[in-house]
């Protein structure tokens, strides 16, 4: 069992998500930092995958902007993405060059990490051929985009929690003209606390992963990835 | 909500910064290390001019890296770069083992530990592409994206993506230079050209190089073959 970070982020903009992340997979490419597991929510924002096309956003840029949604481009893979508070996010920045298997694996084992969780909540979700990540009833409640750097990966997992769905319907989902999201609240027809899927999370991660999560501060994260960066320009 | 979820989690432990920068004293001069190192490694390459020699394992050897392996020493004379044209070898490169992997090495070329090599085809002039070892990793590559033709790549700088599922794959720049041509026979058929034959015709682009001592501190076979053997070991 291998040591991992894990940092709770809370609320973050994509924008400066993804900026700390490509920090963070600098570091650990030079064995700076041992890998992390970044866990977050993100404000409404539709980001758009290195392939994605913009005519899957199906509302005018006036209407974004009075629901309070944000575009962003992502280098991930994928297409069209929505996130959204009630959504968990999971980054895991993970050296995976030391790994024995193919990068499709990785993706399989997160699948795992979404698949185990859902079980926990009582929901028996799946993988479809023709489509990624997770649907449960021809709806999808995890999306799976990956960017890998050097052998180290960022971007990754979004479960819905407990979104406010209709805000999905801003796009055509992964691109899939008529796919509807859902989510585990929506699922089991109560409330969840985001806080017991997370802990959730952790555990099945640990296992699937075979690592050793570490808890660390937002604050030592953000401040040592700056001070990291800012030195090595010296 | 968020901070509901902060709460969720309990106590957070405390690290010094040199706990979670674990080596934040080799990162300070990291870079510099690592080109010692590099160059050490590679001080047995001799750099290229008109001709090119390289010390390479034989051909279709099992390498194990505690027992000494015969070398054998090529001499290939290079075309000049005025005008050079690379064309889609016909021959299948002669290779070496990855220990424990079912890749292999081709041991004409170099390599960079980020799993993509680099051929010495023309005067100052080098073919690039991915090894086997990524392509193996990668499985069904679906998309590539390379830099065209006349851009200006910085060693260590971003190259191209390739998407695999849903995973894109970033590739750095193994040397600086320009780029002169670019192999869009690929996209043909991305899994024929590059998953089926990485190092023939799955050739990306080839790069007029600015900074031909670069060349020396590129990993040659035997070494990109030991980083290897021991990371699947």
């Amino acid at each position: 069992m291998t040591h991992c970070w894990m940092c709770n982020l809370g609320l973050m903009p994509y924008k400066e998500a993804q900026e700390l992340q490509h920090r963070l997979i600098t570091l650990r490419y030079k064995n700076i930092i041992d890998d992390i597991l970044l866990l977050l929510e993100h404000p409404p924002t539709i980001t758009l995958g290195r392939f994605a096309n913009p005519k899957n956003i199906l509302v005018s840029q006036d209407e974004l902007k009075r629901r309070g949604i944000t575009v962003y481009p992502s280098d991930r893979a994928g297409e069209t993405t929505f996130h959204c508070p009630g959504q968990l996010v999971v980054y895991p920045i993970m050296d995976i060059s030391h790994r024995v298997g193919r990068l499709r694996e990785f993706i399989h084992c997160l699948e795992e990490v979404a698949l185990k969780t859902l079980i926990h909540f009582g929901i028996s979700a799946g993988r479809l051929p023709e489509h990624p990540g997770i649907w449960k009833h021809g709806k999808q409640i995890a999306a799976i985009g990956l960017l890998v750097s050097r052998g180290v990966t960022m971007h990754g997992l979004s479960l819905n929690v407990n979104p406010n769905l209709n805000d999905f319907k801003v796009i055509n989902l992964c691109g899939l003209p008529g796919k509807e999201a859902t989510s585990i609240t929506t699922l089991i027809d109560h409330n969840v606390d985001i806080g017991d899927v997370i802990t959730c999370t952790q555990d099945t991660f640990s296992e699937v992963f075979d690592v050793d999560l570490e808890t660390i501060s937002t604050e030592q994260v953000m401040g040592d990835s700056y001070a990291a960066e800012s030195a090595s320009m010296v | 909500m968020s901070g509901n979820l902060k709460n969720r989690l309990g106590k957070v432990k405390k690290l010094s910064r040199r706990q979670f920068l674990k080596n934040a004293s080799l990162f300070m001069g990291g870079a510099a290390v690592s080109s010692i190192a590099l160059t050490t490694a590679c001080s047995s390459s001799n750099g290229t001019t008109t001709s090119d020699t390289q010390t390479t394992t034989p051909p279709n050897s099992t390498t194990n890296t505690s027992t000494p392996t015969p070398t054998i020493t090529t001499t290939t004379t290079l075309p000049p770069a005025v005008g050079f044209v690379y064309v889609t070898p016909t021959e299948p490169p002669p290779k070496m083992e990855i220990p424990g992997c079912t890749t292999s090495t081709a041991t004409d070329r170099k390599y960079i530990i980020e799993h993509m090599w680099i051929k010495m085809v023309a005067e100052d002039v080098v073919a690039v592409g991915i090894t086997e070892k990524m392509s193996e990793l990668m499985d069904l590559i679906y998309t590539m994206d390379l830099p065209n033709v006349g851009t200006i790549l910085q060693k260590g700088g971003l190259f191209g993506y390739a998407t695999a599922g849903k995973m894109n794959v970033e590739f750095v720049s193994p040397v600086s230079g320009e780029v002169l041509q670019k192999n869009n026979e690929i996209y043909i058929d991305l899994g024929m050209m590059i998953n089926a034959d990485p190092y023939v015709k799955g050739w990306l682009v080839t790069i007029k190089l600015t900074n031909p001592e670069e060349w020396d501190e590129l990993l040659t076979p035997q070494e990109y073959t030991d980083l290897n053997s021991k990371v699947t070991g």
